[in-house]
C-alpha cells in the first residue's frame, strides 16, 4: 500500500551494513522459570536479530518477557529461570548454544563453544553489551559518587588506569549532555535529577564503547519533556559511534519515533516482525492492529478501542494462538492450532497468524493460476 | 520530578550522608552525653594502654598509685575520701579507697578500663568484620552457599555463649587474645544474620543489576555494592554490641577466665570484692558503675545511630 508509506513520518534511512551474519542473533530462545507453581514459559521460542548499526524495537504489554528476553542475552537470568533451549550468538561468538539432542529426551547439553561465565563477565557484558535501565532512580548506588562509578566500569572494561579513567569519564559526562561535567563529577546520585542520571546511566554505557546498547524501557519514568531530550540524546550519540541498539518498550510513540524494525513480544513469543513503517501503516497482526488502535493518533480520528481483556498467565497460556481468547478477529481454529511466525509480504514482513495461511493459500492458487505471479508469502517454517 | 527526587533522598540511609549523621548525633542530647562518655572512657583507656602496656605502669608508679601492688605501708578497704567504716576513714590519696591489698581503686579502674574497651571494640571489631563478610557472601550467593554459612552460624548460635567461651579459654589458654577471639567468635553470628537480611534487600537493587551488566566481578559487587549499602544497621548493632562484650568480659572476669592478676580489670574487681561488700560496699560500687556508665554510654551512642539513620525519623 504505497499511499500510506508516502504518510511516513520517519523519513530517516539509515545505511546498514549487511554483513553475513547479524551483530545479535538470537534463535528459538526459551527461557522458563521452574516456580513451586509450575514452569513459567516467560520466552518461549524467540528469534529475532540486530543489524550492525540498528535500532530495533522489542515491544510488548507488561508480561510479555521482554525483559527476560534481555536477561537472557547477557545470561543474567536469575534461577528459578533457566535458559533451557535456543542459541544466541553476537558478533561470531556464542553466548548460548545447545548440543543438538536426536532423541529429543534428554536435557540439551550446553553447546562447548559457549562462552563461560567469567568470558560472559569479561567480554560481554558492559564491554560489548551495555544495558541501560528502567529505572534511573534505582541504577546509581546512592553510596558513591557519579565519578565514581562511572570509572569503575569504564575501568574494567576498557582497560584505562589512573587519570586517563578520569579523563575519560568527564568527556563522555559532558557528551551525553551533563553541564560542568568536571564538578559534576564529584556529585552523588542523589543530587542530579532524574533525566540527568539517565544521562548519567547512558553515560555509563557508552563509555564502553560496546557495539550494543539494550535499552530497557529507559525512559518510562521519565516525563515527557525528559523523554523527548533522552531520545535526541540517543539519537545523535548512535550515529556518532554507530552503535546498534535494542530497545525494549511498552511505548508505540517512542518505537514509531526511532526504530528500524519492531518486533512485537506476546507471552513469550513474537507475533509479528516488521520496519517500522509497515508496522505502524499496514499491521498484519491482530495483536498489532489492536495495540496501535488503543494509543491515540494524530493521523486516525476517532475513538480509542483498547484491547479487551489482559495477559493471560505464562504459566498457563491458551491452547492453539496465545492470543486467541482477546482477537477481535479469532476464529475457531485459532484456539487449536499454533501459528509459526512467517513471512507475510515482501517487506520481510512477518507475522504468526492463522489468516495468513488462508492468504498463503490464496496465493499458492494465485501462482497456479497464473505462472511468474509473484508469491507474497515467503519461506515456509524451516 | 521533584517529588521523586528528594523522595528518593530522604530514603537512602546510606553513608553518603556520613556527616549528617555525625551531626544528628551532636544535636541529639542523650547520644551526644553518650559521645562525652566514651570519648573519656577512651581516652583513659588509649593512656591506660600507653602506660600500663608499652610503659609497665612507669607514670603510674612514679607519679600516683599502682595499680598492681600495694603502696608500702597502704591500708586495706579504705572506703573513698571523707567516710569512716571498721578500717578507716578515706584519705585524699586514694579518694575511691582502697582494695582488699591496698592498691588503689581509682588507680585499678583507670588501668582496668583498657581491657574492657580493648576486648569490647577489638572483639566487636573482628566479629563484625568477619559477620560482615560471611552475611554478605551468604545473603548475595543464596542457594547451598546460603545454606551452609547459615547453619554453621546458628550452630554457634545455639550454645550458650558463656558456656563456649569458657571452653574456648580452658582449652586455649586464659590470656587476653583468646579471649578477644572467643568474644568475636560468639559476636560473629549477631552480624552475620544482621548483614543477611539486609544484603537479600539490597542484592535486588537494579544498581546491583546494572552492576552486573556491567560486567564487574562478584567480589568487586560484595565489596564496593553489596556491604556500602548494607552497613548501616551493622553500625548501630556495633556500638551496641561493644556494651554487650563489655559485659561479657566482666562475666568472665568475674568467673575467672578473663585477664589474670595482677592486671587490673573491672568483672576480676567485682569478684574479689565480693568477700568484701558488708565491710566496704564502695569496693564492689565503683567496678559496677564504671561498667554501668560505660555499657549505658555506648548504648546511647548506638540508639542515636540508629535515629540518625532511620529515615522515618528524619525532621
Amino acid at each position: 500500500m504505497p499511499s500510506t508509506r508516502d504518510l511516513t513520518t520517519n523519513t530517516r534511512t539509515r545505511y546498514t551494513t549487511m554483513s553475513d551474519t547479524p551483530l545479535l542473533k538470537v534463535e528459538n530462545l526459551k527461557t522458563q522459570f521452574f516456580t513451586d507453581a509450575g514452569t513459567v514459559r516467560a520466552v518461549d521460542g524467540v528469534s529475532f536479530s540486530v543489524e550492525r548499526g540498528e535500532i530495533v524495537g522489542l515491544v510488548g504489554e507488561s508480561g510479555a518477557g521482554k525483559s527476560v528476553a534481555v536477561e537472557s542475552i547477557l545470561r543474567l537470568v536469575d534461577p528459578p529461570g533457566r535458559i533451557i533451549g535456543g542459541e544466541i550468538t553476537f558478533d561470531g561468538k556464542t553466548i548460548v548454544g545447545f548440543e543438538e539432542d536426536p532423541d529429543d529426551t534428554n536435557e540439551p547439553a550446553r553447546s562447548e563453544q559457549m562462552l563461560s561465565a567469567s568470558e560472559m563477565r569479561s567480554q560481554i557484558r558492559g564491554n560489548e553489551i551495555a544495558l541501560i535501565f528502567q529505572d534511573p532512580m534505582e541504577s546509581l548506588n546512592p553510596v558513591f559518587t557519579v565519578g565514581e562509578q562511572l570509572c569503575e566500569f569504564i575501568e574494567i572494561n576498557r582497560g584505562l588506569s589512573g587519570s586517563d579513567v578520569r579523563e575519560r569519564a568527564i568527556e563522555i559526562l559532558r557528551e551525553v549532555g551533563i553541564p560542568q561535567p568536571d564538578e559534576r563529577f564529584d556529585d552523588y546520585p542523589h543530587q542530579f535529577s532524574g533525566g540527568m542520571r539517565q544521562r548519567v546511566l547512558i553515560a555509563m554505557a557508552l563509555g564502553c564503547e560496546p557495539k550494543l546498547i539494550i535499552a530497557d524501557e529507559p525512559t518510562t519514568a521519565l516525563d515527557v519533556t525528559v523523554e523527548g531530550q533522552i531520545i535526541d540524546l540517543v539519537y545523535d550519540l548512535q550515529e556518532e559511534y554507530d552503535t546498534s541498539f535494542l530497545w525494549v518498550t511498552h511505548d508505540m510513540g517512542i518505537v514509531a519515533e526511532i526504530c528500524d524494525r519492531v518486533n512485537v513480544m506476546y507471552l513469550g513469543e513474537i507475533l509479528e516482525r516488521a520496519g517500522v513503517d509497515d508496522l505502524f501503516y499496514d499491521p498484519r497482526h491482530p495483536y498489532t492492529a489492536a495495540l496501535l488502535n488503543s494509543i491515540p493518533r494524530p493521523d486516525q480520528a476517532g475513538e480509542l478501542q483498547p484491547l479487551k481483556g489482559s495477559m493471560p498467565e505464562a504459566i498457563d497460556p491458551p491452547s492453539g494462538c496465545r492470543f486467541h481468547d482477546r482477537c477481535p478477529d479469532a476464529r475457531e481454529a485459532c484456539a487449536r492450532t499454533h501459528p509459526t511466525l512467517r513471512r507475510v509480504t515482501e517487506d520481510e514482513q512477518s507475522a504468526a497468524c492463522i489468516k495468513h495461511d488462508a492468504f498463503e493459500t490464496d496465493y499458492e492458487t494465485s501462482r497456479q493460476l497464473s505462472p511468474g505471479g509473484v508469491s507474497m508469502v515467503g519461506e515456509n517454517s524451516e | 520530578m521533584s517529588d521523586a527526587d528528594s523522595d528518593s533522598v530522604s530514603t537512602q540511609t546510606s553513608l553518603a550522608g556520613w556527616t549528617d549523621v555525625t551531626a544528628q548525633l551532636r544535636q541529639n542530647a542523650t547520644s551526644r552525653w553518650g559521645l562525652y562518655v566514651i570519648a573519656v572512657v577512651i581516652a583513659v583507656a588509649v593512656w591506660a594502654f600507653i602506660d600500663g602496656v608499652l610503659l609497665g605502669y612507669h607514670f603510674a608508679e612514679t607519679y600516683w598509685h599502682s595499680p598492681v601492688t600495694a603502696d608500702p605501708g597502704a591500708r586495706s578497704l579504705l572506703p573513698p575520701v571523707g567516710i569512716t567504716n571498721e578500717f578507716g576513714t578515706g584519705v585524699w590519696a586514694h579518694p575511691l579507697g582502697t582494695d582488699h591489698r591496698g592498691r588503689d581503686i581509682l588507680a585499678r579502674l583507670v588501668y582496668g578500663t583498657r581491657i574492657a574497651i580493648q576486648i569490647g571494640i577489638v572483639a566487636t571489631g573482628l566479629g563484625a568484620a568477619v559477620g560482615t563478610v560471611i552475611g554478605a557472601i551468604s545473603g548475595y550467593y543464596g542457594g547451598w552457599v546460603d545454606d551452609v554459612l547459615q547453619r554453621l552460624v546458628e550452630t554457634f548460635y545455639a550454645i550458650p555463649f558463656i558456656v563456649l567461651m569458657i571452653a574456648i579459654m580452658s582449652t586455649f589458654g586464659r590470656n587476653l587474645w583468646i579471649a578477644i577471639v572467643g568474644v568475636s567468635v560468639i559476636t560473629t553470628p549477631v552480624f552475620a544474620r544482621l548483614i543477611r537480611s539486609e544484603v537479600l534487600s539490597v542484592r535486588e537493587e537494579e544498581y546491583i543489576e546494572a552492576a552486573k551488566a556491567a560486567g564487574v566481578r562478584d567480589r568487586n559487587i560484595i565489596r564496593r555494592h553489596i556491604i556500602p549499602n548494607s552497613l548501616a544497621p551493622v553500625l548501630v548493632q556495633a556500638t551496641l554490641q561493644v556494651g554487650v562484650n563489655i559485659l561479657i568480659v566482666a562475666a568472665l572476669s568475674f568467673l575467672g577466665f578473663g585477664a589474670q592478676p595482677p592486671t587490673p580489670s573491672w568483672g576480676a574487681m567485682l569478684a574479689q570484692s565480693r568477700t568484701y561488700m558488708l565491710p566496704n560496699p564502695w569496693f564492689s560500687f565503683w567496678p559496677g558503675l564504671a561498667i554501668l556508665v560505660t555499657v549505658v554510654g555506648f548504648n546511647l551512642i548506638g540508639d542515636g545511630l540508629r535515629d540518625a539513620f532511620d529515615p522515618r525519623l528524619d525532621d
